[in-house]
This record gives structure tokens, sequence and C-alpha cells, in this order.
């Protein structure tokens, strides 16, 4: 059982949203109020963030949920 | 003023002070049990005078731990589950190892190494797993 972990990985956008708005990771990390290595994990599906986090993230880059993450084959229609 | 009001620099210097301080503490305590003239209350006093120190440091260790983000409590908390059950194996090997006859001088007063130890090589494998 993991909490946090990606047991399965969820695959994100998060480094091509990043990317568009020309935030580094220390600028990202900083504005959601979290430490880089945080934002890195996220970024290469190392670490699931929490509900917290997301809604910060979903607010702070104005898109919606599924354009930050795509649950993959864990998808339930 | 909550933990996660303080700066990450001071409640890191914090840490870094308080733990310095608690096992120089540590250390002046055992070489003053270690003086014949240490006994009685003299002994006691000197037994005892790391804990003011340690409780400073706890208070440190708490409020670092409350500033760290998600991803550093996940890592915090399995550093200290590797440290628990590591230093406690670590105190039973070492006790039957006196026993054993293996170990001769007395060395629970060692077991806080051994913790400090597994406790940074602990946090710098979980750190590792999330790179």
């Amino acid at each position: 059982m993991g909490v946090g972990r990606a047991e399965i990985p969820v695959k994100n956008r998060l480094r091509v949203l990043r990317a568009e708005r020309d935030w580094s990771q220390a600028e990202l990390a900083k504005k959601l109020g979290v430490s880089t290595n945080t934002v890195n994990a996220i970024e290469n599906g190392k670490y699931n963030p929490s509900l917290p986090l997301v809604f910060r993230m979903i607010r702070l880059l104005g898109v919606a949920l599924e354009d930050i993450f795509d649950p993959g084959d864990d998808r339930v229609d | 003023m909550t933990d996660r009001d303080l700066k990450p620099s001071n409640v890191l210097l914090s840490l870094l002070i308080t733990g310095a301080l608690s096992i120089a503490s540590a250390l002046v305590a055992g070489w003053l049990l270690r003086q014949p003239e240490s006994v009685g209350a003299r002994a006691i006093a000197a037994a005892i005078l790391p804990a003011p120190f340690f409780m400073l440091l706890l208070v440190s260790m708490v409020r670092w731990t409350r500033r760290l983000d998600e991803l550093g409590q996940q890592v915090q908390l399995e550093a200290l589950g590797i440290t628990a059950v590591g230093s406690a194996a670590a105190t039973f090997i070492v006790g039957y190892l006196q026993r054993a006859g293996v170990l001769s001088r007395p060395t629970w007063d060692d077991v806080w190494i051994y913790m400090a130890v597994i406790y940074l090589v602990s946090w710098a494998w979980a750190a590792r797993r999330y790179r």
C-alpha cells in the first residue's frame, strides 16, 4: 500500500504546462509552496501529489484536472 | 506564529544548533561520568545534563518536520520508520554481543550514534527514491 507514492504512475503534463509559462521548477515550487524536489518528483512521475496540492496547481495554472493528470489505464468511465 | 510561518533557514539552523548542543552535552556528560569524583548527586546531575538539550532538539525536530512540504514529510516518515527498526535491531545486537563476550566495554551510550547514522543513511535513501 502506498500513500502519495506512484505505485501506479499517473502521467502528468506538469512539465509541459510549466514550460508553456516559462517557469523554472524553482519558480513553480515557490508559487505552489513546496520544494523544488517535490515539483521534480511529480514531473518525473515519482510522486503523486496530495489533493490540496492538486487543487493549488489547478488554481495556479488555470486548467482542469484532466489537463494536468492522465490516469492512463486506471481510468473509470 | 505557527511552525509554517517560521523561515525554513531559521528552522534548519535551530535544528543544527540544538543537534550540536545535544551531542556536545552527551559527550560532556560521558566525560564527567568517567571522572572518579563523579558519584552520588554529581553523577546524577552529569547523567541528566543532556536532557534539556535533547528536549530542545526534539522541539526543533518537530518544527522542522512540520515545516517540510508533503514529499519532505513522506521522506521523513520513511527515514524515521527505518531508523526506529534499525536502532532497535542495533540495540539488541550490541546487547547480545556484549552478553556473548564479543564486546567488552559498555556500549549502550553508543546507540545514539547508530541511530544518527541510520537516520542519515535512510533519509538519503528515501529521498533518492523520489528523484
